[in-house]
């Protein structure tokens, strides 16, 4: 990617500033002085997400929602129903299980018309979005875009732990977490790399041969075990580390709070990240901040 | 664009018929398409005939390994093609069906089961990057009715850019409970005819469809090539398109593609059969082409709305015809509406080369637009 993109804006909310009495359509009616009746929590989480990034963004821009479960709670709630029960949903319930509705809230709430794109990837959904959003800016399809991972934490917790195939000792969380990026300008960090592998061992040469700032931190992702990122931070001269999924919990957009976090307050002047896919495949992102 | 982003490899598995030639022939014999019963009430829809696949929890991967297949083999790649080839998906429903069907037979043996939906939005993908045997770049779009066209519009960029050399986009959607009852709920299913842009249209009927394309490599005989596309969302409106989001994605799309609007040799409507968008999207061809609002048709009277499969199983529609050398015709369009004042094409027109535009709205205020051709 070049030249590399700014990033002029970040936040978001996550677990554990989410509990479970957390009131997200109140919240953000709160903190944006507007309300949505008709939305769901799913659509109130990435509202409230988004809202706290949304200063100054400029008509034009793109918004790219990433996400792993999308509405995961009306998805089984409403299958009980069909399926269940052999009722009809409630219309407005089914209308809010279109995995875009959340972007269009957020269209609506920042009085955007740009292109909106709900999207995701197993294993890189929030990566997939900053390439998208680097592609449109690049080729000039947007000067302008709001970036974010959204995905929620479903009850019973030890039922949605199952569902996602997790360890009864993994911690769950959620979050929406949003960046405002741009081609130029003055920016509070910028991404100077975003790059996939085919596999940890190409991508380790690649961290080897490369020159990395002094000042930069090493993360994982999700399942990014202590010893493997030790190894490369040896490879690779980087012996800070930045931790977030621990205090996050697992999602799989718990990348996008991981930067943000680090945005509010940067332990380093940089900060590399890697994460690991189930098939092997690795991408590492390079946030600098200005 | 560096490189042109022509359409090689095709691949559909459809109501209408299961490969291309299929597609041209059938469209000319309108046929009654199957039913679905929602409660006690029984409404048309375009089902995938079971020799295509079983009935089953993995009927929806078995009828997408299909497609892809098809593709795979039309578009004459090798395996060292395919492993650095971009998987981009676009559906609504996701693989929600597989679940449903787990749900029901779990159900039969303990009435306490819960849904267990174990997959997640990036699934599909990774299956057809296995299936495939594709080690790079996978997307997968949701964005309800523009979903698959909206993954055509990345892929072509990404290979227009150079990023990757070929591209595998699929639309996908399989028939299940969520969507049929969702659709039930909302009184949009018609209980006759698809029948767009007429004065007695009453809704839609509903299908299923996968359709694959391959994007990128030499130009094939039939010179089909992705020219530009456009997406917005309009904020209107969660469930309706307005006249003016419409005209928007249509001049963007035409600007990103380098057409004038005269340039534009036909145009495949969305032409759903609900009142208020066929209504819309006629106003909104009027506000972009004034009184020469080129021929258009509805490719959903034979092959059903298939929500966010539309995007590839209409174009590869539109294609198999065009190649055949022909527009194809909106059936069921007997009676002129006078609020809409436009008529779709009624009858097959020749068609030798030109611009095609494709048209494609969704819930969530998302409309895109895309144009093929086959000029030089």
């Amino acid at each position: 990617m070049s030249p590399p993109l700014k990033i002029l804006f970040a936040g978001g909310i996550s677990t554990p500033e989410i509990t479970p009495e957390t009131d997200l359509k109140r919240l953000f009616a709160e903190e944006s002085k507007r309300s949505f009746r008709r939305t769901n929590r799913y659509i109130d989480l990435a509202l409230a997400g988004v809202n706290r990034c949304a200063g100054g963004v400029s008509a034009g821009t793109n918004v790219y929602l990433a996400t792993a479960q999308a509405n995961v709670a009306d998805t089984t709630a409403i299958m009980e129903e069909v399926i269940g029960a052999e009722q009809d949903p409630m219309p407005l319930t089914f209308i809010n299980l279109a995995g875009n509705t959340a972007g269009y809230y957020i269209a609506q709430h920042l009085a955007l018309d740009s292109a909106n794109v709900t999207l995701s990837r197993s294993g890189f959904p929030f990566e997939t979005a900053i390439q998208l959003a680097a592609l449109d800016i690049r080729i000039g399809k947007s000067t302008t875009a709001l970036v974010g991972g959204v995905d929620e934490l479903i009850h019973p917790v030890s039922e949605h732990r199952r569902r996602l195939g997790l360890a009864e000792t993994v911690q769950l969380g959620e979050g929406s977490n949003w960046i405002y990026l741009a081609g130029s300008g003055e920016g509070i960090g910028e991404i100077p790399l975003l790059k996939w592998f085919r596999n940890w061992s190409e991508m380790g040469e690649f961290a080897e041969a490369t020159p990395w700032d002094a000042d930069t931190a090493l993360s994982g992702g999700n399942g990014i075990q202590i010893e493997r990122l030790r190894l490369l931070g040896e490879k690779a001269g980087i012996s800070r580390r930045f931790e977030y999924v621990t205090g996050a919990g697992f999602y799989q957009t718990n990348f996008a709070h991981g930067l943000v976090r680090f945005i509010e307050r940067p332990p380093s002047t940089s900060l590399l990240h890697v994460n690991e896919d189930d098939d092997g495949q690795v991408c590492l992102v390079l946030l600098r901040m200005c | 664009m560096p490189d042109r982003p022509y359409i090689r490899g095709c691949g559909i598995v459809s109501a209408l018929g299961s490969a291309m030639d299929l597609l041209a022939d059938n469209i000319l014999r309108p046929a009654a398409p199957s039913s679905v019963t929602i409660g006690d009430r029984v409404f048309p829809y375009y089902r995938i005939p079971d020799e295509e696949a079983e009935p089953g929890a993995d009927r929806f991967y078995r009828l997408i390994d299909k497609a892809v297949d098809t593709a795979v083999a039309d578009g004459g790649l090798t395996q060292a093609e395919c492993r650095n080839m971009g998987i981009f998906i676009g559906t609504s429903s996701m693989d929600i069906s597989v679940w449903e069907e787990r749900f029901r037979q779990e159900r039969r043996v303990n009435e306490q089961a819960t849904p267990s939906l174990q997959s997640n939005c990036g699934t599909i993908a990774a299956h057809v990057a296995h299936r495939v045997g594709s080690g790079g770049y996978q997307l997968v779009v949701n964005t309800a009715c523009t979903s698959s066209a909206n993954a055509l519009i990345y892929a072509a960029e990404m290979v227009c850019q150079g990023l990757i050399a070929k591209a595998l986009v699929v639309g996908v959607e399989c028939v299940n409970g969520v969507t049929l009852r969702g659709f039930n709920s909302l009184m949009l299913l018609s209980e006759d005819r698809c029948r767009p842009f007429d004065e007695g249209r009453n809704g839609v009927v509903l299908g299923e469809a996968v359709g694959a394309v391959i994007l990128g490599g030499e130009a094939p005989k039939d010179g089909f090539y992705y020219r530009g596309g456009a997406m917005r969302c309009d904020p209107a409106s969660v469930t309706a398109s307005t006249p003016e989001g419409i005209a928007a994605v249509m001049r963007l799309a035409l600007q990103q593609a380098g057409v004038a609007p005269e340039g534009v040799t036909a145009i495949k409507a969305h032409g759903t059969s609900t009142r208020a968008n066929d209504l819309a999207e006629a106003k909104g061809m009027e506000l972009l082409f004034g009184s020469k609002v080129p021929p258009f048709t509805s490719i959903k009277p034979h092959i059903g709305y298939t929500l966010g499969a539309g995007g590839i199983v209409e174009l590869l529609t539109m294609l198999a015809c065009l190649r055949r050398g022909f527009i194809p015709p909106t059936a069921y369009f007997d009676h002129p509406d006078p609020e809409i004042g436009l008529a779709p094409l009624i009858s097959d027109t020749p068609f030798s080369h030109g611009n095609i535009m494709l048209n494609y709205f969704g819930f969530g205020g998302n409309n895109s637009s895309i144009i093929i051709s086959n000029d030089p």
